[in-house]
């Protein structure tokens, strides 16, 4: 379990999480690995656990009938999946494939919650990281959707 | 006037093509200059200069079809006779990145005017801290100058990131904007340069990962491109705020211009 928390905290998500805090969801998260081509989550599953990458690549794709499958998005070592944890019931909106081998953290979305319903502190903490990176991500996106190189 | 010694193909609506300079005894320019291209009975076009600087017996330059004359320029074939005009603009800053670590971010038709830059410190690496070069293209099928980026991505002393806007499944590469690769680059902002080219709206948004990098604003070089007639600031098409882009630029250093790159009137 140290040295779990030890590699947990070295993790870019964990970086303005208290040392506290590192040591509260270690209690959450365990290693996975995900082989190539291994689906980590279908567009429709439950968003229930929250995934931190540490290495290997994913894609988030999107299926269109009638259409090609898309990769809407690559996630590498640093990024983070199923951001909806904080919500009971939030859906996946895309698929997530492994593109090669994956390394990652799993949290456990329902122990996250019960962690953070008893610290305002972690919670505010876990709410303004995710928000730091979803925005970043949303810019990210609109520069795509304006598709610059025509 | 110089004639048309090779064209290549690079993309569908992108050639490449050299000139032969040898009868004017070479032609030498610095990395990230531009000529004024002269298509016979058509007009005149700034075009950046893509090929070695080492090499002056060649000109090289790569055209994307989107106009009256870069239409006409790009359908010439080898002996066709092109006017030259040239070089214009300022450099690269290839001095002042000796010494230090180097990222080039581009985008698009953007790695063009780059190629010459990476061309010359790749070629004197000795001289350069840790090296990086940053891509993004459309689709796949965009990928410009696929052969060098693999060939700079072949070498052990060189990190090459290639990404992509829009992809199918069968892509087994980045998708994603070209900005979202900075965060993953290695540098030491504290000695480092980067100079970026490609959509300017690109370059804003690169430009400031790179100082969330803790890059400064002094560190950051970029390509600016605007309407350009004469090349020689007189005319005024290329006027940008204060400054013209053909002869202040097209490199810029973005300290001097980061509060005009918002302002949608310049």
């Amino acid at each position: 379990m140290e040295s779990l928390e030890r590699v947990l905290r070295e993790h870019p998500f964990m970086r303005e999480l208290t040392d506290e805090h590192v040591h509260i969801l270690v209690g959450c998260a365990r290693s996975v690995r995900f082989a190539p081509d291994e689906f980590i989550v279908h567009e429709g599953d439950e968003e229930s656990t929250f995934y931190l990458v540490r290495e290997g690549s994913i894609s988030l794709e999107n299926h269109v009938p009638g259409r090609r499958p898309a990769a809407v998005e690559t996630l590498g070592p640093g990024d983070v999946l199923g951001v909806t944890w904080m919500f009971a019931g939030a859906r996946a909106h895309v698929d997530a494939r492994a593109r090669v081998s994956v390394l990652a953290f799993a949290l456990d979305g329902s122990c996250l919650r019960g962690k953070i319903a008893t610290d305002d502190a972690l919670g505010h903490a876990l709410a303004r990281r995710l928000l730091e990176l979803t925005h970043r991500r949303l810019e990210r996106l609109r520069l795509q959707n304006l598709d610059v190189y025509r | 006037m110089m004639v048309v010694s090779r064209v290549i193909r690079e993309l569908a609506d992108t050639v490449t093509f050299q000139l032969d300079a040898s009868p004017q005894g070479g032609f030498s320019f610095a990395p990230g200059q531009f000529n004024m291209l002269y298509a016979f009975g058509v007009g005149e076009v700034p075009i950046s200069i893509s090929g070695d600087p080492a090499d002056v017996t060649r000109l090289v330059h790569t055209i994307r079809a989107v106009g009256t004359v870069t239409g006409p320029l790009s359908s010439l074939r080898k002996g066709a006779k092109v006017g030259v005009r040239g070089p214009f603009g300022s450099a690269w800053p290839i001095a002042e990145a000796r010494g230090k670590d180097v990222l080039f971010v581009a985008g698009g038709l953007g790695l063009a005017p780059l190629r010459p830059a990476i061309t010359h410190v790749l070629t004197h690496r000795a001289e350069f801290g840790h090296i990086t070069v940053l891509y993004g293209a459309r689709t796949p099928s965009d990928i410009l100058f696929r052969r060098d980026l693999e060939s700079w991505r072949g070498r052990f002393d060189c990190d090459v990131g290639v990404t992509v806007d829009h992809a199918g499944t069968e892509w087994y590469g980045h998708v994603g904007v070209v900005p979202a690769l900075v965060a993953g680059a290695k540098f030491d902002p504290g000695n480092a340069v980067a100079m970026v080219c490609g959509p300017e709206v690109m370059m804003r948004f690169a430009a400031r990962d790179l100082e969330n990098g803790g890059l400064s604003g002094k560190a950051i070089w970029m390509s600016l491109e605007r309407s350009m007639k004469c090349g020689v600031g007189l005319c005024g098409h290329c006027q940008f705020a204060s400054e013209f882009v053909c002869k202040d630029g097209p490199v810029m250093r973005l300290d001097r211009i980061a509060r005009l790159l918002t302002v949608r009137e310049v």
